[in-house]
């Protein structure tokens, strides 16, 4: 029933992630859960409005799941990971998620790690791995340029062979993280001769290198996550470069699959719609509360429709990856699905905050914070979330490429 | 899937690709024909009459996981003759009720003699009475589903304050008929009913026909939905071919990104509504406490999905979709008129908003 060059999407086995087998597992991590998340990483975890949590409580996290030798869950037992299948992987996202646990600060783990054990050498992974696991390195990510964004290909910082040396130069922005990081992994152009896909490499560079000059970017929300990071000449040793010179795009589309297809976007909606409903119940209406508004529980019920939807596409593909497929495509069709509806959720909350939606309470959203503050709890995190998930469809490859990669690959237009 | 809901898929996808020409289709509609009497034999052969029925009253214990696999292929197909409604609908009420009534009744539906279908679900219902020993049941049924084309009506009545499922025999005297082509090719009809009844044509009474009414109007539902995927399906796949050869501006208009990005929104909706309509059949089939829940999920995202995909594919091929000869336009209408079947989607969502498990 499928026209000829159209690929229909495979389905695996159907994945149910609470067969008996879990449950025990599932346990096992709120118990866990329930013994190490101190209130004031609990608060963090509240509090955060964007991918990242307060960068104090999150590196404390992670040395915390790193002593119990789950920092990595996606690893394999070989590099350090607690070697967990599919479903429990996604059981302990989801635990996490709903404990209010602090975000990691994921470009090390989840990015950069899976990369180097498929491309990196053996002294390579031996000495960047551990120091990811133990929270040692903390790494941002080097891809985008001021004039290289969607069009990553026409990437212009460049690395010069020079003895045993790179010498880079140019800029790097949209580095989140880069002002807490020490490690910072780039696309850098190695020859400017060929077509630019072919002219690129990846290479690991140490952020304390002279000649080096990392610039804060204010978000909209007030806050600082993003910067801009500046290479004037900087000596990068040829031993950092990851893969084969000039073959850097098939490594960075290996890792932005992982961007990508790695995240459960139905755990965060999960966690919004329950924010939501909390959020209805304490904001009055009439004689009881908007949770009673029937035209906010219709535009509600139809948003929850669509997370069951993502939901059983995600275990879709979840069947599909453990019987050994590849998420390919499918995992731009969530990546627009998960974030547009994050947006719309963002937006219903944002109706029931109102003006409270308005004082920036930017003490208030540090987790040491014990003062008063000028709006209701349920609200106070509103308007910086609203604000920073329009990012959600910008990054890791916007809305407007996720769907020229469906057309393309899915629909082979 | 598992190996018998496989080959199930593949034959029925065979036959219907090879043989449900659109062409002869339409030329039947037009002519008011409600069944291609040789398809529908074809139908018996091949077993879908007799698919859900277990396999004492005759037939091959499918469930709904298989049953939907078929009802995506009649919406993919735009088959027309309501073997959905009689087996798998009226079937399924018949086969729940008394021994004598699933004896002189199920081998017909079986074997494709009869034809059952069943109304919009009612509050009430016909009339049931008793007087001088004989039942009889009176009482006016609208827009009856393929009303015109079946032999036998299975509906909800009232007997007294009591619930009940009775079988009518639309050909008996003192039922009358109105009956009316709909937009989506097929033979509805008003049905009036002034009729006695055999004690075999009553169903069900009390509980279980009040059961029945929630068991078999969720059943419609997924079904609907089923045949939505599919339908929805269809109109991309023409969408996409059409976009590839039409030619503008020197270029295919498939080149077109501001076409490519809608047609990949077009995927997203299917493959979200199938999702859905996926987990959903699964979970009836399991018993699983979630099948209410993701029934009317189901049901209210093809509803959304199917407008929004339709009305795409008429945009997107230009004039030639607004043709009455054109496939693509019969997915839009048959959409547009399960909408409403068996509820409206606002229906639908008020049921969902109801049932939803609290949140905490």
């Amino acid at each position: 029933m499928w026209a000829s060059e159209q690929k229909p999407i495979e389905d695996g086995t159907p994945a149910e992630v609470t067969v008996d087998s879990h449950e025990a597992f599932r346990d096992s991590v709120r118990t866990f859960l329930g013994q190490a998340l101190t209130p004031e990483l609990k608060r963090a975890g509240e509090l955060t409005t964007s991918v990242f949590s307060d960068f104090e409580a999150a590196l404390k996290w992670h040395k915390i799941l790193h002593a119990q030798g789950w920092v990595a869950a996606d690893w394999p037992e070989e590099y350090g990971g607690p070697g967990w299948d599919i479903h429990q992987r996604y059981i302990f996202q989801e635990e996490c998620k709903l404990a209010n646990a602090p975000s990691l600060v994921m470009m090390g783990i989840q990015m950069l790690g899976p990369m180097l054990m498929h491309y990196g050498t053996e002294e390579q992974k031996n000495h960047y791995l551990p120091r990811m696991l133990s929270g040692e390195d903390i790494w941002c990510q080097g891809y985008s340029e001021p004039g290289a964004g969607s069009d990553l290909a026409s990437l212009k910082t460049t690395a010069v062979r020079d003895g045993d040396d790179y010498v880079v130069s140019g800029t790097k922005i949209w580095t989140s993280m880069a002002h807490h990081a020490n490690q910072i992994f780039c696309l850098v152009r190695t020859d400017k001769t060929v077509k630019p896909q072919a002219g690129i490499s990846f290479l690991l560079v140490d952020l304390q290198s002279p000649g080096i000059t990392i610039t804060p970017i204010v978000s909209l929300d007030g806050q600082v996550e993003q910067c801009q990071v500046f290479f004037d000449d900087v000596r990068v040793p040829v031993a950092n470069l990851v893969g084969e010179e000039n073959d850097g795009w098939s490594v960075a589309k290996f890792l932005l699959e992982f961007e990508r297809g790695g995240h459960n976007f139905t755990i965060d909606v999960k966690k919004q719609l329950r924010k939501i409903h909390h959020q209805a119940q304490q904001t009055p209406w009439q004689d009881g509360s908007r949770a009673e508004d029937p035209v906010f529980q219709h535009r509600l019920a139809e948003a929850e429709i669509d997370a069951m939807a993502l939901e059983q596409t995600e275990l879709r593909i979840k069947g599909a990856v453990a019987t050994g497929g590849n998420p390919g495509a499918l995992s731009s069709l969530v990546k627009v699905v998960g974030t547009e509806l994050g947006q719309r959720l963002n937006e219903l909350a944002m109706d029931l905050a109102g003006p409270a939606a308005g004082p920036m309470n930017l003490e208030a959203l540090n987790p040491g914070f014990d003062g008063d503050t000028c709006v209701p709890e349920h609200a106070l995190t509103t308007m910086a979330e609203y604000i920073n998930n329009r990012a959600s469809t910008i990054y890791g490859g916007t809305a407007e490429i996720q769907r020229s990669i469906i057309a393309k690959k899915v629909l082979g237009l | 899937m598992n190996d018998e809901q496989q080959m199930l898929r593949d034959s029925a996808e065979r036959y219907l690709r090879d043989n449900y020409d659109f062409a002869a289709r339409q030329a039947m509609a037009d002519q008011g024909i409600g069944i291609d009497e040789q398809h529908w034999q074809n139908f018996v052969a091949m077993g879908w009459t007799a698919m859900s029925f277990t396999e004492q009253d005759g037939g091959f214990g499918f469930g709904l996981a298989a049953i939907g696999q078929l009802a995506e292929l009649f919406g993919y197909h735009l088959v027309r003759e309501p073997m959905l409604e009689s087996a798998l609908l009226a079937g399924e009420v018949i086969a729940a009720g008394t021994e004598q009534a699933k004896q002189s009744l199920l081998p017909a539906i079986m074997d494709g003699s009869a034809l059952a279908t069943i109304p919009y679900p009612t509050d009430t219902g016909p009339e049931l009475s008793e007087r001088n020993g004989r039942r009889t049941v009176r009482g006016r049924l609208e827009y009856v589903p393929s009303g015109g084309t079946a032999t036998h009506l299975v509906t909800p009545a009232s007997h007294g304050s009591a619930p009940a499922w009775v079988i009518v025999d639309l050909q008996a005297p003192g039922v009358q008929r109105q009956t009316f082509l709909t937009h989506d090719g097929r033979l509805g009809a008003h049905v009036t009913l002034d009729t006695d009844l055999e004690d075999s044509d009553l169903l069900l009474s009390g509980d279980d026909a009040q059961q029945m009414q929630t068991t078999v109007y969720q059943r419609a539902m997924l079904l609907a939905a089923a045949e939505g995927v599919g339908a929805m399906q269809g109109a991309l796949d023409l969408t996409v071919d059409y976009t590839r050869q039409r030619q503008q501006f020197g270029q295919p208009l498939s080149a077109f990104q501001a076409l490519q990005h809608r047609m990949a929104d077009m995927l997203i909706q299917v493959e979200l509504a199938r999702s859905l309509v996926t987990a959903a059949c699964d979970a009836v089939d399991g018993n699983s406490d979630q099948a209410l829940t993701l029934s009317l999920a189901a049901k209210a995202k093809v509803d959304s999905a199917a407008r929004r995909v339709t009305q795409e594919a008429i945009q997107m091929h230009g004039g030639i979709a607004t043709t009455n000869e054109y496939r693509v336009g019969h997915y839009f209408k048959r959409m547009a008129l399960l909408e409403s079947w068996p509820q409206h989607r606002d229906q639908v969502i008020e049921a969902f908003i109801q049932g939803r498990q609290p949140v905490n």
